[in-house]
């Protein structure tokens, strides 16, 4: 039986010179590059396409797809647009933010039978799931009754 | 690295901008290595700078939670693949022998992933002393 051994730490005086020079706005560029190259093809992924059918869904060629998953690529906002598109999903999605779909706008109008205030209250919901899978559930704001709707 | 550092700043810079992230946020997707760098099933690939893909970092990728890095060096202009520069072959064959060697201590049981399956144990040993 061996002795378990951890790897020791490197460390190493250039690479850190280096990574002090990287400054916090260049390494989160690199960081939303790779994510949103990730967030892309995960969405792919779950469309059930490779990458020459996703490819042929968006007009470019298989070896442009590799390059923008490599998360190297500076998207511009009609590429990814057109993306989304694609994908079938709002251009925030593709950077991790929740989607909401609203799914109904009920009105509800309660009346008395005695001569008293008809009340309008309007409760717009909205259910949404974000790319993570996490269930959300979100009621609007606008959902108490307002006295100026009454009605005599 | 050192060798690098000042002809290749900010190309060294991309790829350690690239490793930190992999490391802190990402994962080792495959997407963001060249595959298939080496031998059939060793896992070999290389990390890359950008835009211009003037450097190479060859490495061994196990699935998303660990990579070991490796050397490198300049894929110049007109070189197709590493075996045509003697540099990038030196060190990318030097990366498949340590896969070669890695791979078999595993099945050996030489080696071991820790618990949480992020980091290699057991009989360590440094191969830059190669």
């Amino acid at each position: 039986m061996n002795k378990p051994t951890k790897a020791r730490k490197y460390n190493s005086s250039i690479l850190n010179e280096l990574l002090d020079e990287i400054t916090p706005l260049e390494m989160e560029q690199t960081k939303v590059k790779m994510q949103l190259a990730a967030s892309i093809e995960d969405y792919m992924n779950a469309k059930g396409w490779n990458k020459s059918q996703f490819a042929e869904k968006v007009g470019k060629n298989p070896s442009e797809i590799t390059k923008w998953f490599s998360g190297t690529q500076n998207f511009t906002i009609d590429v990814l647009t057109e993306i989304a598109s694609a994908l079938g999903v709002e251009l925030p999605a593709l950077f991790g933010k929740k989607q909401v779909q609203m799914i109904y706008r009920k009105e509800i109008v309660v009346k008395a039978a005695a001569p008293q205030p008809t009340i309008f209250m309007t409760t717009p919901m909205s259910h949404g799931i974000d790319v993570y899978g996490y269930n959300l559930f979100a009621i609007q704001g606008n959902k108490t009754a307002l006295t100026k709707n009454y009605q005599a | 690295m050192v060798e690098y550092k000042a002809g290749f700043k900010n190309e060294v810079k991309d790829i350690i901008k690239t490793i930190y992230q992999i490391g802190h946020t990402t994962g080792a997707r495959s997407s963001f290595f060249k595959q298939h760098e080496g031998k059939y099933g060793d896992f070999v690939c290389a990390l890359f700078d950008v835009p211009e893909k003037n450097l190479r970092v060859y490495c061994i990728r196990f699935g998303m939670v660990a990579v070991i890095l490796g050397g490198g060096g300049e894929k110049a202009e007109g070189v197709r693949a590493w075996q045509d520069d003697e540099k990038l072959s030196k060190e990318a064959n030097q990366m498949i022998d340590y896969a070669k060697d890695i791979l078999k201590r595993l099945d050996d049981g030489d080696l071991y992933w820790s618990k949480d399956k992020t980091e290699l144990e057991g009989n360590l040993k440094n191969y830059d002393d190669e």
